[in-house]
């Protein structure tokens, strides 16, 4: 197996204003790789760095130093590439309610210059397949949380991309819909064998990932396969691992 | 290059898309110039007529302000619609643009041509409350009064677009566009002939781009409805010492309008 993110020594500092003026490091020399065709479960407290290393594995946000490659090409030399072979699902919704499900995706489809043939072909398809054929041309506004994020999955996957970011795409769903999300996503690795890369805090999510980061403080400070991590802090559930290798205290909210 | 006119075709429709189904908003919408014209016109009309003086040479207030209300409905909507690309930012919408393989640059003129032909739709559906206050519509004045219309929409939209490209958040844009919009109504001579003017307050005319924009509106109006230029160059101001004319208000609006769709995509491009 090949690695579709190598991750080399990246760091993201940030300037803070006003009167507390200082510099924070949120990401601190972390160096990591993600294997072709790996669910990659990628874990941290609130303020550990966890959505300024997706902001700067997605080119959303440059580093301060340090490197990576994602599908093979450089973050900050070949964002465009990069950004052709990577599907994203934001934390909060990033839909146009104003639009329908099926402009939404059409939208997406101009983006990534997917011709008119195909786009239409695949946006039939991917309704289907997260059963919002019937409601392709209602309004975005009108769909539950549930239906939005299947919504942003199908979209996601308009451009196949080779690695897929999933930034907590549960967050705030009931236990149905998180259960139906995860069939999609299990689906979506059976048929295309894409690289995921997922967040989340649901952290029984994480234990059928292939290995587990855990960033703190800037740092990975535990990187493995959920049994190896289960066996080294002698417990049985990845929140337990989570919450030895993390501490128990309460975070502040990230920076980003 | 094919795919980059897409993009801003396909940005350019999502605003118009936006527009369409928020069209209840697009008749509220004609009530300012409605009030502007009926009652403030209106008023000002009849007490300045009293006495017999004619304020204006044959022309009413009412007509007079015809085309600074058309400018006005510009500077608000053009300048306004940018608060969408704002919410983007705000409700996350413009991720999804920004993750894309494309240039940030298509951001700024597929919401700059969206801002424009949606405030240019607005701004001439007031043309049909000419002839209830006087203004006879001809199909030449017409013609001419559409592409100045878009490409005063133009040039005050790419205010917004720069505007937007340094605030992240609702609060303080529309602070500072309600700290812009008003005086730049207020100084573009919609609502009072610049002739006679302070020489401070005429510097002011001079820098504003919204005087620009009344000017080329009004010289196509009232040229057309037989004003002599004489009397029409009363009511404006003077550039270097010559009076503006409909060529100069043009070359001005499309150079501001490309120095800041420039500025805006600078702006739009520098990496975080």
């Amino acid at each position: 197996m090949s690695s579709v993110i190598t991750v080399e020594q990246l760091s993201r500092s940030f300037r803070l204003k006003g009167r507390n003026s200082r510099t924070i490091t949120a990401v601190d020399h972390i160096s990591f790789q993600v294997q072709q065709g790996e669910l990659f479960g990628f874990l941290g407290p609130n303020g550990a760095g966890k959505s300024t290393t997706i902001a700067m594995l997605t080119t959303l946000l440059l580093p301060s130093s340090g490197t990576a490659t994602v599908a093979g090409f450089d973050i900050q030399q070949q964002r465009d590439q990069v950004r052709k072979k990577i599907g994203i699902i934001f934390q909060e919704t990033t839909l146009d309610h104003k639009l329908t499900a099926y402009e939404n995706l059409n939208f997406h489809g101009v983006l990534y210059g997917i011709n008119r043939i195909t786009r239409r072909q695949r946006i039939t398809e991917l309704l289907a397949m997260v059963e919002l054929s019937d409601r392709a041309h209602s309004i975005v506004q009108e769909f539950s949380g549930g239906m939005k994020r299947r919504l942003e999955i199908a979209r996601g996957l308009l451009h196949l991309p080779e690695i897929l970011f999933l930034d907590e795409p549960t967050l705030g769903l009931d236990p149905q819909t998180r259960e139906h999300i995860w069939r999609y996503i299990d689906k979506i690795r059976q048929t295309r064998s894409m690289t995921i890369f997922l967040t989340t805090h649901y952290l029984d999510e994480v234990e059928n990932c292939n290995r587990v980061a855990i960033i703190d403080g800037g740092k990975i400070i535990a990187l493995d396969q959920p049994s190896t991590l289960k066996t080294r802090y002698q417990v049985n559930t990845m929140n337990q691992v989570f919450l030895e290798a993390t501490g128990h205290g309460i975070r502040e909210d990230e920076l980003l | 290059m094919k795919a980059y006119l897409a993009v801003i075709w396909v940005l350019w429709r999502r605003d118009l898309l936006h527009y369409w189904r928020n069209r209840v908003r697009a008749i509220v919408g004609l009530t300012m110039p409605m009030l502007w014209l009926f009652i403030f016109g209106g008023g000002m009309s009849s007490s300045l007529s009293q006495g017999n003086t004619s304020l204006i040479d044959g022309i009413s207030y009412v007509q007079f302000i015809f085309p600074g209300v058309i400018a006005m409905s510009l500077i608000f909507n053009a300048i306004f619609s940018a608060l969408d690309t704002v919410k983007d930012k705000e409700f996350g919408f413009l991720k999804e643009i920004l993750v894309a393989p494309v240039p940030r640059s298509t951001i700024v003129f597929g919401r700059s041509l969206g801002a424009a032909s949606t405030a240019a739709i607005q701004a001439t559906l007031i043309l049909i409350l000419g002839p209830f206050i006087g203004v006879h519509l001809t199909p030449v004045m017409i013609m001419l009064l559409l592409p100045a219309i878009w490409l005063v929409a133009l040039a005050l939209a790419s205010i917004g677009i720069v505007l937007t490209a340094l605030f992240d958040n609702q609060e303080g844009f529309q602070f500072v566009v309600n700290f812009v919009n008003m005086p730049m109504f207020f100084l573009s001579g919609a609502l009072f002939p610049l002739g006679q003017l302070p020489s401070w307050m005429e510097t002011v005319v001079r820098l504003n781009p919204a005087s620009y924009a009344v000017d080329v509106m009004r010289r196509i109006v009232l040229t057309q409805q037989h004003i002599p230029l004489d009397t029409i160059n009363r009511f404006s101001f003077t550039i270097f010492g010559h009076n503006v004319s409909a060529w100069i208000d043009i070359i001005i609006l499309v150079g501001f309008s490309a120095v800041l769709l420039t500025l805006a995509a600078r702006l739009f491009s520098k990496p975080k």
